[in-house]
């Protein structure tokens, strides 16, 4: 029960600990001071401190009464309707997502799309080849295009030899 | 009558074809933002805010302004039709919307529904045009102090409207305060949390946060339970039949009242649809005339959820737009699209853009008039959505977050930055915090610290000035109710329950 109680207030704990660490960066800010006015850590502290407090008040209450009774949510489905989690799921999810921001300056815009589209649509466990493979491949042709052509966003071309493609498919557009 | 001219002229801009391609994007694309149950209304409203960058901004407000009207009628189809509701709006149209589809009357449920959001959308957006204007000269008199205790009471509401915890959506929303001081400070040019980090220096983009907080986070929360929505498992009638003039009359009273209460809700900070529409529908069941049979798939059990969701829609316009504070999450979303323009909406903005702002009156006008024609004519072909694979629509949903985060300033550290705040979002949803305090904080908190520290700077540090000056002191009490109204009432069933269960158990 205790160890139950402890698991509930470490968010608090470590939030707690983070504040503090941020709140004492606040002190080092180098500004020159203006007459009595406040300076540019006043505000960003002052929040700090609340997040502090609330997570002391709140840290204590579940240690000493464990969870408090969540206020009843509007429009919100219910635990038990809803399917179990996987950690697997998640842990795909998480790798691909991280995956995709390590890689695209890698491959470039177009592969790591293709790729992540493709990869995440059997993550999710669907199984239509056909579907997968060409809706990333349309999906990842049309938001290039979109966005380097209507947009004007530029996007990451990858390096050598990667970029090459990029380089081809704007030439087409 | 000078008002009637501008808003005329408002809709011959709406009318001029950039726009009213952006109009009927936008109500096409709100509908179907409504239908899918994996995309939330602000989160699709988020999705599409990169796409507005290249446009001028009243372009850019037309298509996310005609996007969220019409958002909050799209997943009315689906609960009637399916008992799939695409929005947590449309939960109490399973009640009676869904009731009367099953008792062979599926037409007539789509066809109140959409006279519910076609009159409750018109009704509060004339209410809407009424007010922003007297309410932005009202706000021309605001200085620091009061621009400071509308900002916190905005934010109270926020906090106090949250369904989680008190503590957590205190948490939550100084976390987004304190990340929106990150980067170099505006009046002493001083760096704060940047850690020698140049992309750290501009700070963090509010919609960083957004797009990382609403988009990643849900698709990853999704993901984990293996997309398993419920699927579509009957198909039936998608003809829609419209009530008669006597029927209509029968329920004029939840109407009226239904419409004025949405607005309401909508012009308080953080109480949206969802809120306008479930307690609308709470409402009827205390004072309508057939409160008895509510539930069991009467027309009014259909058009007080509807109406209120849709009349919220005007009434959180008016703040945004008078005084530059967002009353929802989708306007939340619609002032980072003002801000990306350059324009802090506010009372300066109302008066002296008129144009735009009467075209963006208009825009909402017209779209309700879309969704409803659109509603009428195209549910067949809208609903056809729901046969896309949620595992397909959320892998496209997660590159146009990470589109949006490299269009901000073509960095991948912004794209970092997105997947951590995806992160943090879902941390959020599994410990029960939520997420529009953040992204609200992360917003309104360079405005407050602004007119916080002007407050002060004005005079003298003496911090009673907020308390002393009669709007902020209103202002300043009205914050201290919204947050321990709710509280109290925490405390009081907390108080009960025990009670309760000595009874029981006696």
């Amino acid at each position: 029960m205790l160890s139950q109680r402890i698991w509930l207030a470490f968010p608090y704990a470590a939030l707690l600990v983070l504040a503090a660490w941020f709140y004492r960066l606040a002190g080092d800010f180098q500004y020159a001071r203006q007459g009595n006015n406040l300076g540019p850590d006043f505000w960003p502290r002052a929040v700090l401190a609340a997040i502090m407090i609330i997570c002391v008040v709140q840290g204590a209450r579940l240690l000493l009464a464990g969870r408090a009774p969540d206020k009843p949510s509007i429009g919100a489905v219910e635990e038990d309707d809803e399917a179990p989690r996987s950690n697997l799921l998640l842990a795909a999810g998480f790798a691909l997502t991280v995956a995709y921001g390590a890689l695209v300056t890698v491959l470039g815009f177009l592969i790591a799309t293709f790729a992540f589209l493709v990869l995440f649509m059997y993550a999710g466990n669907y199984r239509s080849h056909a579907t997968i493979w060409l809706s990333g491949l349309i999906g990842t042709l049309l938001l290039t295009f979109l966005f380097q052509k209507v947009v004007y966003v530029s996007l990451p071309r990858g390096v050598p030899p990667f970029d090459r493609l990029a380089d081809t498919l704007l030439a087409l557009f | 009558m000078d008002t009637l001219v501008q808003l005329a002229q408002g809709v011959l801009v709406c009318l001029q074809p950039f726009n009213l391609l952006m109009l009927f994007l936008g109500v096409v694309f709100g509908l179907l933002v409504g239908i899918l149950p994996g995309l939330t209304l602000v989160m699709g409203v988020v999705l599409f805010l990169p796409f507005t960058y290249q446009m001028d901004v009243t372009s850019a407000i037309i298509l996310l302004a005609a996007m969220y009207t019409a958002g909050t009628y799209g997943g009315a189809f689906t609960a009637i039709l399916f008992r799939i509701p695409g929005e947590p709006i449309d939960v109490p149209m399973l009640w009676d919307g869904y009731t009367m589809a099953r008792a062979g009357q599926p037409a007539k449920a789509l066809g109140w529904t959409m006279i519910a959001a076609f009159m409750g959308g018109t009704l509060s957006a004339i209410i809407m045009v009424v007010l922003t204007e007297p309410a932005a000269k009202f706000a021309l008199r605001f200085s620091s102090p009061e621009y400071f205790a509308v900002i916190v009471f905005g934010l109270a509401s926020v906090v106090s409207l949250a369904q989680s915890s008190l503590a957590n959506a205190l948490i939550s929303l100084c976390l987004g305060l304190a990340i929106a001081t990150v980067g170099t400070d505006t009046t002493y040019g001083a760096s704060r949390f940047t850690f020698d980090l140049p992309i750290l220096a501009d700070g963090i983009e509010f919609l960083v946060v957004m797009v990382g907080a609403y988009g990643v986070a849900e698709v990853l929360t999704r993901l984990e339970r293996g997309f398993a929505s419920a699927g579509v498992t009957s198909k039936t009638t998608t003809r829609t039949e419209l009530p008669s003039l006597r029927e209509l009359n029968s329920v004029k009273g939840t109407l009226l009242r239904s419409t004025i209460l949405g607005n309401v809700i909508g012009i308080i900070p953080g109480a949206g649809a969802t809120i306008a529409s479930f307690v609308s529908y709470g409402v009827e069941g205390q004072v309508g005339r057939r409160k008895a049979l509510l539930g069991s798939g009467i027309p009014e059990g259909i058009v007080a959820p509807q109406s209120a969701a849709t009349a919220s829609v005007g009434g959180a316009m008016v703040p945004l737009l008078a005084i530059g504070i967002p009353g929802s999450g989708a306007t939340a979303v619609i002032l980072g699209a003002f801000m990306l323009h350059g324009i802090q909406p506010g009372p300066q903005v109302m008066l002296t853009s008129g144009d735009m702002i009467y075209a963006i009156f208009a825009s909402i006008f017209l779209a309700i008039l879309l969704m409803s024609v659109l509603g009428f004519f195209a549910i067949r072909p809208l609903v056809k959505i729901l046969d896309a694979p949620e595992a397909v629509v959320s892998a496209f949903v997660i590159v146009f977050c990470f589109m949006g985060a490299l269009s901000i300033r073509s960095n991948v550290t912004d794209l970092w930055l997105v997947i951590a705040f995806g992160v943090i979002g879902y941390v959020f949803e599994r410990l029960r915090f939520p997420i529009a305090p953040l992204v609200l904080g992360v917003i309104l908190g360079p405005l407050a610290e602004e007119s916080f520290l002007n407050a002060m700077i004005s005079n003298s540090n003496d911090w009673t000035v907020f308390f002393t000056r009669p709007i902020s002191a209103v202002l300043m009490a009205l914050t201290v109710l919204a947050v321990l109204l709710p509280a109290l009432g925490a405390l009081r069933l907390r108080m009960r329950s025990p009670e309760m269960e000595a009874k029981s158990g006696a």
